[in-house]
């Protein structure tokens, strides 16, 4: 066993994960020319590098299908093709001959000389054909620097890289990988939310890891922590392993409990338990996970194949493949475009901003581009067929709500069809709160967006290290003006529901039923968990639970009194929420 | 040994991105015949998917197949198909 360590990242909250440690290096950066001694020797371990490739493309291919999403599969059958191409089965080899140099360097060279056309090319899908024959060459190279090692492949393994595209991190977690623990990264990223959606555990942020980790050591990673240990010791470990049995028990318990029956308190009142979505491939998970509708399907990302928005048919085309996907016909809301500059995935013309998050996004994107127009209408008529609610992200004024009323009224003259959508706004800019009384008749629901409210609320930037200790959901500000929020929603008949981030922490379900939340959307892997929770509550205890906690001053005595109030009323979670 | 030439309009409306390159390249594949794809003055093996992507055509592009070979006809026919379809992806 190797030396033991420990490593602190970002918390997720995901579960308890233990596996090999399966290091991804970017190194063919670092590879130098040198000349070989013996040419014939150096190609037969190219040759060897080649088949070693191709079969693992192979095998990777072959237990994808069937299994993952034809888009996914689709990918690793064109790296077939590619790794079969006359420049890696011919051209290296003859570089080599009339070279002399080291294949890995010529592999390395080559491909760089070669991409330099895909590279330069405007049109994105043109782009990504460079990044399919690098990544192709990678793994050749690969191959040619580890000979000795056999690839044992990823299943069961926790991924440790640098960073990772979101596009990325799906192709492994189709191949059984258990963890990922990256070193760039924060909990509202987007790696870290396709992460979060595909069940795995993650830990984001930890500097310099893949230096400090080698292949085969043992991880055991801890997302409620932010923790990662490498080879620890046996009393550490079967600390670890007690926790992991314990969730695993819960999870059973939760996963026992669920069922498609509405979701109450005990004294009746009804709370609807939804989902939260990015990808279309998480659809699948829902029918074992019974959520009672999709509280917010993202759509940054549901166009993750395309590197750019398209027509309006094909998006009908898929917001009906996704009402049409989801088990039980529950309702859909789908959510417009938010891209904020710095995460997205298609090549906007982005402007410049100075400060993107309280710039050019959202709605506000919308009036100023095509863009949403395109995606509203894709909306309303996909909703003529489905049950589609649509949902406007970062309102903070009265006429940007105008403009939607304006925009959806042209849309449905335009076709001479009815209004069958449900149309809400986020809430997650603090003045939105403010015009609730002023929109309720021209909107049919809010959804509120604790991660961006509470950022704006509390002007705390999301991705500031330095002010951590103060964006903290268990603030009594914040709670405060949350409670406010929800009152104003409830006043106006309108229906309110929770997706931020603070509805997938367990610990915080009592005080947003107490609030009087009609639904909350969570990440789907807890859903069953959630359920069981609310369907122990008493509504009127956690009002009463709920006013104690809002007359508090400090974070640190609301989480007491939650903690307090777990103990008294669940034994049996709080010795694994409270440590 | 027959050759056969035949210009084709590429149908699908997102150009020739991997997905279609990789399904000309697989039909071209399936025949003995040497097939050579040409965009304007760039002429490409119609059997390496690195040349086709290199093509980089979009939609609407006009294309040249030449075949040579015994089933140089029947190749053409079914690369013209492929071609002029229209993909989901």
């Amino acid at each position: 066993m190797g030396e033991q360590d420990s490593f602190i990242g970002k918390k997720t909250y995901s579960k308890i994960a233990f596996g090999e440690a399966y290091i991804i290096y970017q190194e063919s950066h670092s590879i130098q020319p040198h000349r070989v001694k013996n040419i014939p020797e150096e190609i037969k371990i190219l040759k060897k590098a080649l088949e070693k490739a191709k079969n693992e493309i192979i095998k990777i291919k072959n237990s994808l299908e069937n299994r993952a999403p034809y888009e996914i599969f689709a990918i690793f059958e064109m790296y077939e093709l590619l790794i079969d191409d006359f420049f890696f089965q011919k051209e290296i080899e003859e570089e080599i001959l009339k070279t002399g140099l080291n294949a890995p360097f010529i592999l390395y060279s080559k491909t760089e000389e070669r991409v330099v056309f895909f590279d330069k090319s405007e049109d994105p899908l043109v782009r990504k054909g460079g990044d399919d024959i690098r990544f192709v060459s990678d793994k050749i190279i690969f191959h040619l620097l580890k000979q000795n090692q056999e690839e044992k492949g990823l299943q069961d393994k926790i991924l440790i890289a640098q960073k990772l595209s979101p596009l990325d991190l799906i192709l492994y977690s189709y191949q059984g990988i258990k963890g990922i623990v990256l070193e760039e990264g924060d909990t509202t990223s987007h790696v870290a939310i396709v992460a979060h959606s595909m069940g795995l555990s993650y830990i984001l942020g930890i500097p310099n890891i893949t230096s400090k980790v080698k292949n085969g050591d043992t991880i055991v990673l801890d997302g409620f922590q932010g923790v990662i240990y490498k080879n620890p010791h046996q009393q550490k470990m079967s600390e670890l392993i007690k926790k992991m049995q314990k969730q695993g028990e819960l999870e059973q318990l939760f996963k026992n409990s669920n069922n498609e029956k509405q979701t109450t308190t005990i004294d009746n009142k009804p709370i609807i338990i939804q989902a939260n979505l990015a990808i279309f491939e998480e659809i699948s998970k829902l029918k074992a996970l019974k959520p009672e509708g999709v509280g917010l399907f993202r759509t940054e990302f549901l166009f993750h194949e395309e590197h750019e928005i398209p027509s309006i048919n094909r998006q009908v085309a898929k917001y009906i493949d996704i009402a049409t996907a989801v088990p039980n016909s529950i309702p859909v809301t789908i959510r417009t475009f938010d891209f904020s500059a710095d995460k997205t995935p298609f090549t906007l013309k982005h402007i410049e901003q100075h400060n993107p998050t309280i710039g050019l996004r959202g709605i506000r994107y919308a009036i100023y581009s095509n863009i949403f127009k395109e995606q509203f209408e894709a909306l309303i008529l996909a909703s003529q067929k489905l049950s589609i609610k649509i949902l406007i992200p970062m309102v903070s004024s009265i006429t940007e709500v105008e403009y939607l009323k304006k925009v959806e009224a042209e849309i449905l003259s335009q076709y001479n069809i009815e209004k069958k959508h449900k149309l809400g706004i986020m809430i997650e800019v603090p003045s939105s709160v403010y015009l609730i009384n002023d929109i309720a008749n021209l909107i049919d629901f809010l959804s509120f967006g604790t991660n961006d409210l509470m950022q704006f609320f509390l002007a705390a930037d999301r991705g500031n290290h330095f002010i951590n200790d103060l964006k903290n959901p268990l603030e009594p500000t914040f709670l405060r003006f949350l409670n406010f929020a929800v009152q104003e929603g409830l006043k106006n008949n309108l229906f309110t529901s929770i997706c931020g981030e603070i509805a997938s922490n367990p610990l915080l379900i009592p005080i947003l039923v107490g609030m009087g939340f009609e639904s909350i959307s969570c990440s789907p892997f807890v859903i069953p968990e959630v359920k069981n929770i609310v369907s122990r509550l008493s509504f009127e205890e956690c009002k009463r639970f709920k006013d104690n906690i809002l007359k508090l001053k400090t974070p640190k005595e609301v989480e007491e009194e939650i903690y307090n109030f777990i103990n008294a009323n669940y034994p049996d979670i709080s010795e694994l929420l409270i440590k | 040994m027959s050759v056969i030439e035949k210009d084709v309009i590429l149908r699908n409306s997102r150009g020739l991105h991997a997905r279609p390159a990789a399904l000309i390249v697989k039909t071209a594949r399936m025949f003995k015949a040497e097939i050579a794809i040409s965009k304007e003055s760039d002429t490409v093996n119609g059997k390496s998917i690195m040349g086709v992507l290199m093509l980089a055509a979009p939609s609407g592009t006009l294309l040249n197949i030449r075949a040579e070979g015994e089933d140089a006809e029947e190749a053409v026919s079914e690369l013209t198909k492929v071609i002029e379809m229209e993909m989901e992806y």
